[in-house]
C-alpha cells in the first residue's frame, strides 16, 4: 500500500460507525446556494467603485482612448525617476507603445529582484467583482503574477463589461474550468494592508501600497 | 525541540493569574476583541440571512467530514494532475521529516513563511533551524513575535498582546536605525527588511485556508501580501494542509470564504485571495515545484467522535473575540498553540499532554463562542463534555467532596444547617487553608460572602 492508501484507509476505518449526532443542536440540510446579499447590485460599475474605494483603491472612470493619458498622469504623480513594468497582454502592449513615444522605457519583466525596485506595475484584469470591489489577475498572462505584486503602485485596467456581481459569480464558475485553471488566480481588493499593531490600519506592507483601477 | 509543540509546564491557574494581573495586556485585549467583534457584526449585515448561511456552512462541512476519505482522494488526484506533489503525514514528526526532506533535496538555506497555525502545532520552525536553515516569518504579527521569541496569542492577530511600544522594542533589536512607535513606520521597516528575505529565499512555506477538491486548488487568504510573496517568488512552495481543511466544490468555497473573512476581521473579502493550482506550467512566473503536505497529527482520532464537528473549524478567531475568558486572559494562558474556546476544545484532543485536560475549565460555558462561530460548531457542548471527561479522571478527594456536598444539600435539615454554618464560615475561612482540601483545587478560589440571614429565615420573620 502507498502512504496515501494507508492514510486514507485509517480515516475510512474511523468513519465506519458514522458520526454521532448532537441531539441538542441537530444539523439542518441547507444547500450551498448562491448567497443573497442586502446590497442593490443592478449598477455593477457603480457598486464596484464604491466597494473598491472603501477598500482603499483609487478608481478612475475613463475609456480605452484616454488610457495613455491616465498612465502618464500616474507616472507624473510618482515623480522623477519613476519606472514602469507592464504585463504582456493586449491592453498593456498598446500602453507600452504609447510610453515609448513619450520616451519612457518600460522595465523588463523577468526576475523578481529587479522588478522589486520598479515604482509602477501595469496589468489588465480577467474580471472584476462589484460587491467587494475586487479585481482578478490570471497567471497565464505573462508577467501578470509579479507585475501586480512587486512594484509600489499597481495600475490595473478593468473593462466595465467584465464586472460580475459577487465573488460567487466568479468562484462558482471555476469548477468547470478544470484543465484551463492557471497555476495562480488572485482576487485583489485594495492595497496591501495590515492591522497587526494595535489593530491600526497600515497600508502597503508586502504588496503594492497603492492600487489604481482604470475602468474602461 | 522534539515532539509536538510542547505544552506549557505551569498550571492553567498560574497562567491565568499572571495574565489577569497584567493591566496593559487586559486593556490591549479588551480593545482588540471588542473592535473585531463589532466589525464582524457590521460585515454580517451585508448578508440577507446570515443564520441560514451559517447553517448551510455547517451542513456542508458535516457532509465533507462524513466523506472525508473520498474528498481527500479527489483533492490529491487533482493536485497531482496539476503538477503538485502530495505528501501524507500521520503525525507531527512525519510532517517535519517531509518538509526538512524537501529542503535538503533542494539544498535550501533560507525559508520564508506565511502564517500557518499548523506549522506552530507541529513545531516546524525549530526543526528547520536545527538543520541550519534560516526561517523568517513574514506576516507582520508573526515576525514581531518570532523576534521577541514568543508564541502567537491570537490565531488572526498573533501579536495582539503587545502594544506599539512593545512592538517597537522588539523590532529595534534587529534594526540598525532608531525606530519610532508609529505603526506605519514599523510596517515600512518590516516591508524593507522582509522584501530582501523574500528575494533571497530558496523555499516558501504557507498554510492553506481551503483545499478545493474538484480542481485541486489551494486557497490562501491574506491581507499583507506575504502569502502571495511566499508562494510566488521562491522556486519551491511547500503548503501545509490540515487534513480537514478541505471543501468539495467551489460552491462550498464561496460560502466558506464569505463567512471566514467576515467572521475573522469584518472584511467582505481580504485584500488577497489566492487560488493556487499547482506549479507554473508554461507560465512566466511562479514556483517550479509545489509540495502539499496533508497533516493528520491526531485529527483522525477526533473523527467519528462527539467532537467531530470541531474539524469544521475555519480558524477565523471569532470565538476568541466573543469569549469573556479570552478577553481577560489572552492566548498565552491557554498554554499551547490554539487559544480561546476553539483552543480549549482542540488542546485536550490534540496536545499529547496530561496538563491539556484542565484547559476546558478556561471557559464560562456561556455559549457566546457558539453564537460567534461562522460554521456553528457547538463549542460549549464540547467544553462541557471535555470537563466531564476530565472530572471522571480527577482525584478521589475532589469527587468525595462533591458527593458529600450533594448529600448535605439534598436534605432540608442539613441544608439549613449548612447555610448557618457558612454564613459564619465565609467570613473566617480561606479555602487555601482548609485542611484536607487539595491545594491544587483550593488555591485561587474564594468563598462567596454568605448573608448573615438566609432568605428562608427572612421570609419567615416577615410573616410573623
Amino acid at each position: 500500500m502507498t502512504t496515501r492508501e494507508l492514510f486514507l484507509a485509517r480515516v475510512t476505518r474511523r468513519l465506519e460507525d458514522g458520526i454521532p449526532d448532537n441531539p441538542l443542536r441537530p444539523l439542518l440540510d441547507v444547500p450551498s446556494d448562491p448567497i443573497d446579499y442586502t446590497m442593490d447590485l443592478t449598477n455593477l460599475p457603480g457598486v464596484f467603485r464604491t466597494a473598491a474605494e472603501a477598500a482603499g483603491a483609487e478608481v478612475i472612470d475613463t475609456d480605452e482612448a484616454a488610457l495613455g493619458a491616465v498612465l502618464l498622469g500616474i507616472i507624473e504623480r510618482i515623480g522623477s525617476g519613476a519606472t514602469v513594468a507592464l504585463s504582456d497582454e493586449m491592453v498593456c502592449n498598446s500602453l507600452a507603445e504609447r510610453l515609448e513615444d513619450e520616451g519612457v522605457r518600460p522595465a523588463p519583466v523577468l526576475e523578481p529582484a529587479p522588478l522589486s525596485g520598479v515604482s509602477l506595475g501595469v496589468t489588465g484584469a480577467t474580471a472584476g467583482v462589484a460587491l467587494t470591489g475586487s479585481i482578478i489577475i490570471d497567471s497565464s498572462v505573462p508577467g501578470a503574477r509579479v507585475v501586480s505584486l512587486l512594484p509600489e503602485t499597481h495600475l490595473v485596467v478593468l473593462r466595465r463589461s467584465d464586472i460580475v456581481p459577487t465573488p460567487g459569480s466568479f468562484l462558482r464558475r471555476l469548477g468547470s474550468w478544470q484543465d484551463a485553471l492557471p497555476s495562480n488566480l488572485v482576487l485583489i481588493t485594495g492595497p496591501s494592508r495590515s492591522a497587526d499593531i494595535e489593530l491600526q490600519l497600515t497600508i502597503g506592507v508586502h504588496g503594492p501600497g497603492r492600487l489604481v483601477v482604470a475602468l474602461i | 525541540m522534539s515532539g509536538t509543540h510542547a505544552m506549557d509546564e505551569s498550571t492553567l491557574r498560574e497562567r491565568m493569574a499572571l495574565a489577569v494581573a497584567d493591566s496593559r495586556l487586559r486593556s490591549s485585549l479588551h480593545d482588540a476583541t471588542s473592535t473585531l467583534a463589532d466589525r464582524k457584526r457590521e460585515a454580517y449585515g451585508q448578508i440577507e440571512n446570515p443564520e441560514r448561511l451559517r447553517t448551510a456552512a455547517r451542513w456542508a462541512k458535516s457532509q465533507i467530514l462524513s466523506r472525508l476519505p473520498e474528498v481527500l482522494d479527489r483533492l490529491a488526484t487533482n493536485l497531482e494532475m496539476a503538477g503538485a506533489t502530495v505528501h501524507w503525514a500521520t503525525d507531527d514528526a512525519e510532517a517535519r521529516r517531509v518538509v526538512t526532506g524537501i529542503a535538503a533535496q533542494h539544498g535550501v538555506r533560507k525559508v520564508v513563511k506565511s502564517k500557518s497555525m499548523l506549522s506552530e502545532e507541529i513545531g516546524l520552525n525549530a526543526a528547520l533551524e536545527q538543520t541550519g536553515i534560516e526561517v523568517t516569518e513574514t506576516d507582520l504579527g508573526e515576525w514581531i513575535i518570532q523576534i521577541a521569541g514568543e508564541a502567537p496569542s491570537h490565531i488572526i492577530v498573533p501579536a495582539v498582546h503587545k502594544d506599539r511600544i512593545q512592538v517597537r522594542d522588539a523590532l529595534q533589536t534587529v534594526a540598525d536605525v532608531k525606530l519610532s512607535d508609529a505603526p506605519e513606520e514599523l510596517a515600512a521597516f518590516a516591508r524593507a527588511t522582509l522584501r530582501r528575505r523574500f528575494l533571497e529565499a530558496d523555499m516558501g512555506i504557507s498554510g492553506v485556508n481551503f483545499g478545493v477538491a474538484e480542481t485541486g486548488t489551494l486557497v490562501l487568504v491574506t491581507n499583507e501580501g506575504n502569502g502571495r510573496m511566499s508562494t510566488t517568488v521562491p522556486p519551491v512552495h511547500v503548503a501545509l494542509l490540515g487534513m480537514e481543511r478541505v471543501v468539495e466544490s467551489w460552491d462550498q468555497l464561496d460560502i466558506m470564504l464569505a463567512l471566514l473573512t467576515r467572521a475573522a476581521t469584518g472584511q467582505a473579502i481580504t485584500t488577497y485571495v489566492s487560488a493556487i493550482t499547482g506549479p507554473r506550467r508554461r507560465e512566466s512566473h511562479g514556483p517550479d515545484e509545489v509540495h502539499v503536505v496533508v497533516v493528520d497529527n491526531g485529527r483522525t482520532e477526533i473523527l467519528g467522535t462527539e467532537f467531530t464537528e470541531m474539524l469544521a473549524c475555519v480558524r477565523c478567531g471569532a470565538c476568541l473575540n466573543a469569549c469573556p475568558v479570552y478577553a481577560v486572559t489572552g492566548g498565552h494562558a491557554y498554554g499551547w498553540v490554539y487559544p480561546g474556546p476553539m483552543g480549549a476544545v482542540l488542546t485536550p484532543l490534540l496536545a499529547r499532554s496530561e496538563a491539556a485536560g484542565e484547559i476546558p475549565n478556561a471557559s464560562s460555558l456561556c455559549g457566546a463562542c457558539w453564537e460567534a462561530c461562522p460554521v456553528g460548531i457547538p463549542l460549549q457542548d464540547m467544553l462541557l463534555s471535555l470537563r466531564r471527561r476530565h472530572a471522571e479522571n480527577s482525584s478521589n478527594a475532589e469527587r468525595l467532596g462533591w458527593a458529600a456536598w450533594a448529600h448535605v444539600w439534598a436534605h432540608p435539615a442539613s441544608y439549613r444547617a449548612s447555610l448557618r454554618a457558612s454564613s459564619i464560615g465565609s467570613k473566617l475561612i480561606d479555602p487555601g487553608r482548609i485542611p484536607g482540601l487539595p491545594r491544587r483545587w483550593a488555591e485561587g478560589r474564594e468563598v462567596p460572602d454568605v448573608a448573615p440571614k438566609s432568605f428562608r429565615r427572612m421570609w419567615k420573620e416577615r410573616g410573623q
